[in-house]
């Protein structure tokens, strides 16, 4: 911890914050107005700034009537430029397929008739109960304002729960609600509702790694609360925040790197 | 006798479209979704923690090599492809309200066999060079001079090529390949490279390409491109030449480009591709000097009708439209529409020319004065419109109709159609295309009519 600590400033200063706050208690009471202050270190926290960052997904999904499916996707981000790059290397029948966003414009890359169709951040990732907004970098604090705000305990984790509320139609979902540990501001727990009012699907985040001076998920669950027994897990293995080449988040490189 | 047999089948297996569903199984869940599980109780203070250490990220990994340039190396050539084998069988009635007052005495019964499979191989010994090759084979396996089935339709090279380039910074892809520059779902004008034209019917289809060295240099999220056209011909200026640059702006990509090459008409493009919400909007725009199409004009010698080329006007064509999904309600649920207009430059104010002389038309194709190319678009106007609805009422049926409407003779192509998957790996389709508009128009040259078409798609899929 201590080399950590070291290493990363920025996180010395938000670490003794938090133990500030919990050593304060009830003094550091927080209410809706610490809202943006607090989206903004949720996406500070597990943004990569300065940093490219490379993994490789494995998706287990489960289906009722579909079974239970694999998937293994090679990430790659570059949250400076707002870019990634998603590539679908099993299974064979979606090999080759991969999604390119390059700041407000995202392409799903078709092998089999060799185009690049612009789909949308609010789709479904690939038939999994994933979004394509779910692989992008965190940008709470743009997307989000908060509408309520609560003290609480989610398993051994004191957290606090943000009621959210969508600043413009651009999000996937309109209103959310997030469960945050109170010391670095990582979410545990996600609740997507519909305009409506219904939960459509939860997400439960149980391990983080740190690379860098940034936290990464690499085990995420994700509960269809539409269709029940219907879920993904979405493990990150291979981590790397090694310096990636320009050349991988262009269209070129996606054309050559598929079949 | 045939007819009640085959109206039975289809009966039935409309039945077992309705009724027959995947079973599903509920073996247990491999995925912990406990929550005291994930996150401990309050009094579990030892358990693992949340956060891995630094170190253990890192050593998680197993990655070999850079990260990015691994993906183009392979110690062995990949093979793999596609198989496909469907059975249809069609009956049409020649006036739509027959299949309602006589469904057992249609007009027409036929079934057809499909079967093919495309195979690919993909080698990769450096991450500077690539070789691959895409071919297809289709049944019946055999040639049949009456029937006007080649080799080619038989074994047909779709794809080979071999990706290489210069400090990486110039990517080649030199071979035959296919070359998409539109952005257009049912029409692109502005794929002027690209042997095939995009099928209204079949957008999704890959097209054919021609053989090409094509020159990229990425310019940071824009693109620039070259490409050298070899044709057949055996003289150092036959070979085509033209470029393209893609430019990122905004929440939208714009796309220049030409072609000139010699003994075709030069063409430049100009697309445009964006999103407004929920919509993605496109569209195309050309404009050429000359045409490549043959012309039908009016003469006064027998057979009446003549063709000439149009090489020395100008003729505009553009393409615009739009696509939009979104979930229905609060469910599963998604419906989709993708809709398009083409102004075609290159069509007949007044189709009726062609519509109105099967005859003349038909000597001048005996003749290979004109080819069935020459006759696809005739009018100036079309829109193509496909509404779909997946897991329609929450079931596991996809529902979906097409709509393409030729605005110069009125003539227009409506197909309905239901699809579900039976059991894994068997899918069924029941489709309805009506064709409505005067006898000879370009959707339907017969009058208006109506077909119940059925599909079955039998152990397909890829490998």
């Amino acid at each position: 911890m201590m080399n950590y600590l070291r290493r990363s400033p920025a996180m010395t200063g938000i670490l003794l914050l938090a133990l500030t706050a919990i050593s304060s208690g009830a003094a550091f009471a927080v209410d809706v107005s610490d809202g943006p202050q607090i989206l903004e270190r949720i996406d500070e926290i597990r943004r990569f700034s300065g940093d490219d960052f490379a993994s490789v997904l494995t998706l287990i999904s489960e289906d009722p009537d579909e079974g239970v499916e694999k998937q293994v996707v090679q990430q790659f981000r570059r949250d400076d430029d707002e870019m990634f790059l998603m590539l679908i290397q099993e299974p064979t029948t979606m090999l080759g397929q991969g999604y390119l966003r390059v700041e407000d414009n995202l392409w799903f890359y078709d092998p089999e008739s060799r185009n690049f169709n612009r789909t949308s951040m609010k789709e479904q990732f690939s038939g999994s109960d994933a979004r394509n907004s779910d692989f992008g970098a965190s940008s709470y604090a743009e997307d989000y304002e908060v509408t309520a705000i609560a003290e609480a305990q989610l398993g051994r984790y004191d957290v606090y729960i943000l009621d959210l509320k969508a600043r413009h139609n651009e999000v996937t979902y309109p209103t959310e609600r997030v469960w945050v540990t109170r010391d670095l501001y990582l979410p545990l727990k996600v609740e997507d509702y519909s305009e409506t009012g219904r939960l459509m699907r939860t997400t439960l985040i149980p391990n983080y790694a740190r690379a860098g001076d940034t936290y990464v998920a690499t085990s995420i669950i994700l509960n269809d609360e539409l269709i029940p027994g219907k879920r993904t897990r979405i493990t990150l293995t291979d981590i790397s925040v090694a310096p990636l080449s320009d050349s991988i988040f262009t269209k070129s490189y996606v054309e050559r790197v598929n079949r | 006798m045939k007819k009640a047999i085959a109206f039975s089948l289809m009966t039935l297996l409309v039945v077992s479209f309705v009724t027959i569903g995947a079973v599903a199984q509920d073996s247990g869940s491999a995925i912990e979704t406990d929550e005291d599980a994930l996150f401990g109780s309050e009094e579990d203070m030892f358990s693992d923690p949340i956060i891995e250490d630094v170190e253990d990220a890192e050593d998680a990994g197993t990655t070999s090599g850079t990260p990015g340039t691994s993906l183009l190396v392979s110690e062995a050539v990949e093979i793999g492809g596609r198989y496909s084998f469907q059975v249809q069988t069609s009956a049409g009635w020649d006036d739509p309200t027959a299949v309602f007052t006589d469904p057992f005495s249609s007009d027409s019964l036929s079934m057809s066999t499909s079967l093919s499979t495309r195979l690919f191989f993909d080698a990769r010994p450096d991450e500077n060079f690539r070789v691959f090759g895409k071919m297809t084979a289709s049944y019946p396996f055999e040639t049949n001079d009456a029937a006007g089935r080649e080799l080619q339709d038989v074994f047909h090279v779709e794809e080979l090529f071999s990706d290489f380039n210069w400090n990486d910074k110039v990517f080649f892809r030199g071979g035959k390949q296919t070359l998409n520059w539109g952005v257009g779902y049912f029409y692109s004008p502005a794929d002027l490279l690209n042997i095939a034209e995009i099928d209204p019917e079949d957008p999704e289809a890959e097209l054919e390409g021609p053989v090409a060295l094509r020159a990229n240099i990425p310019l940071g999220v824009d693109n620039l491109y070259f490409y050298a056209l070899p044709t057949a011909g055996d003289e150092p200026f036959d070979i085509g030449l033209a470029a393209k640059g893609e430019i990122v702006v905004g929440p939208g990509e714009i796309g220049a480009g030409v072609i000139y090459q010699r003994d075709v008409s030069p063409a430049g493009m100009v697309t445009v591709s964006t999103s407004f919400g929920d919509f993605d909007l496109f569209g195309e725009g050309v404009l050429s000097y000359g045409s490549n199409r043959t012309f039908v004009v009016e003469t006064q010698t027998p057979p009446g009708l003549e063709t000439e080329d149009r090489n020395e006007e100008f003729f505009f064509n553009a393409t615009t439209g739009f696509r939009w999904s979104d979930a229905v309600g609060d469910t599963s649920s998604t419906v989709s529409v993708v809709a398009q207009y083409l102004y075609n430059g290159e069509g007949y104010s007044d189709p009726s020319i062609i519509a109105d002389n099967p005859a003349g038309v038909g000597v001048l194709l005996f003749g290979g004065d004109l080819s069935t190319s020459d006759l696809r678009n005739t009018g100036k106007h079309y829109t193509a419109t496909n509404a779909g609805w997946s897991d329609l009422f929450g079931s596991e049926i996809n529902a979906s109709v097409l709509w393409i409407q030729n605005y110069s003779d009125m003539s227009a192509m409506v197909t309905p159609s239901l699809s579900r998957t039976i059991v894994d790996k068997v899918n069924l389709t029941l489709s309805v295309p009506m064709m409505f508009g005067e006898e000879g128009d370009e959707f339907a040259p017969f009058g208006d009519s109506l077909s119940l078409r059925m599909s079955l798609s039998l152990g397909g899929g890829s490998f």
